[in-house]
């Protein structure tokens, strides 16, 4: 029984960890493509190429986080 | 140079490449591990630099970087990773992988490992290229001649970097192709000689001393004839 509660533990904790690091994809997607926009000017349609791109990364660590939240309260 | 990018995270991909090239790298990518060992082994060691992520589909990342090692392939390679222990890092090194870079980064140390990758394989920690009164700065980009600065589009930077680095030495039209221009380069075009030309024209074309030369049938030669 105890041997069955940690292994599920060992589980969900490995699945948190997952969850934690696929945040870093979109976090530095965001990061190097505003950085590359803002090293020099650049057209007014780059700028809204970039930040269309930073919404949809913006919009996958929502549902990323959704999952982490979940994840938290299934285990209260 | 020319840059192979093993990534299989398209925007991430396509970010990094982009970036690249406004450097003056050639960039090709390549979105799985299997693709990545065929396109940095089918011509052994023409690339400069492989940017390898760790988690790709196919052949992992890790072990892609131990087998090029195996097939005695010594082309530097960058590893780029969302896991950051330190045995991550320690596993990623004695893999075969040269420098180790996790995600996110700032892509300004991108470019500085690139960067410093790149000099060491070069033997010499330089950032300054200099033939005769021709001299290139690898970090500004600025390019000057007897004193006086010459402006040069990404691509022209490029190429006059590549005959620099090999001066005194042919570059073959096959040569340049593969360290400039990427995979993607028609090879049938005349491109090349019209980016020679525009090159000759900023270089030499105020000087009597002439750099570029063509060698008839072989390929160019950037040398200083003036002693």
């Amino acid at each position: 029984m105890i041997k069955k509660t940690v292994k599920r533990h060992d589980k969900q904790i490995q699945r948190f960890n997952r969850l934690l690091h696929e945040l870093k994809t979109p976090l530095t997607i965001m990061k190097g493509e505003i950085s590359l926009t803002l090293k020099k000017k650049r057209s007014s349609r780059a700028y809204k190429n970039t930040l269309k791109s930073s919404l949809e990364e913006i919009n996958r660590m929502s549902s990323i986080i959704e999952d982490i939240a979940t994840l938290l309260n299934f285990r209260k | 140079m020319r840059i192979l990018v093993v990534e299989d995270e398209k925007k991430l991909a396509g970010f990094i490449k982009r970036g690249l090239k406004e450097e003056g790298y050639a960039v090709d990518v390549a979105p799985d591990g299997e693709e990545g060992y065929y396109l940095a082994t089918v011509n052994s060691n023409e690339y400069d630099l492989i940017i390898l992520d760790i988690v790709i589909p196919k052949i992992n990342g890790m072990v892609l970087c131990k087998k090029l090692r195996e097939d005695k392939i010594i082309t530097p390679i960058l590893m780029l990773t969302g896991k950051d222990t330190v045995e991550d890092k320690v596993a990623g090194l004695d893999s075969g992988a040269n420098d180790y870079l996790t995600k996110p980064f700032a892509f300004e140390e991108l470019l500085a490992r690139i960067r410093a990758i790149l000099r060491k394989n070069s033997g010499k920690a330089v950032t300054r290229l200099a033939v005769g009164d021709l001299e290139l700065d690898l970090l500004t980009h600025k390019v000057v001649r007897a004193g006086q600065e010459i402006v040069l589009t990404t691509k022209e930077y490029s190429l006059l970097k590549y005959l620099m680095r090999n001066a005194g030495n042919v570059v073959t039209r096959t040569m340049i192709s593969e360290h400039v221009w990427d995979i993607n380069f028609d090879s049938y075009t005349n491109v090349i000689d019209v980016f020679i030309n525009y090159l000759r024209k900023k270089i030499d074309g105020n000087f009597k001393n002439k750099m570029i030369h063509t060698i008839r049938g072989r390929g160019y030669v950037l040398r200083n004839l003036k002693k």
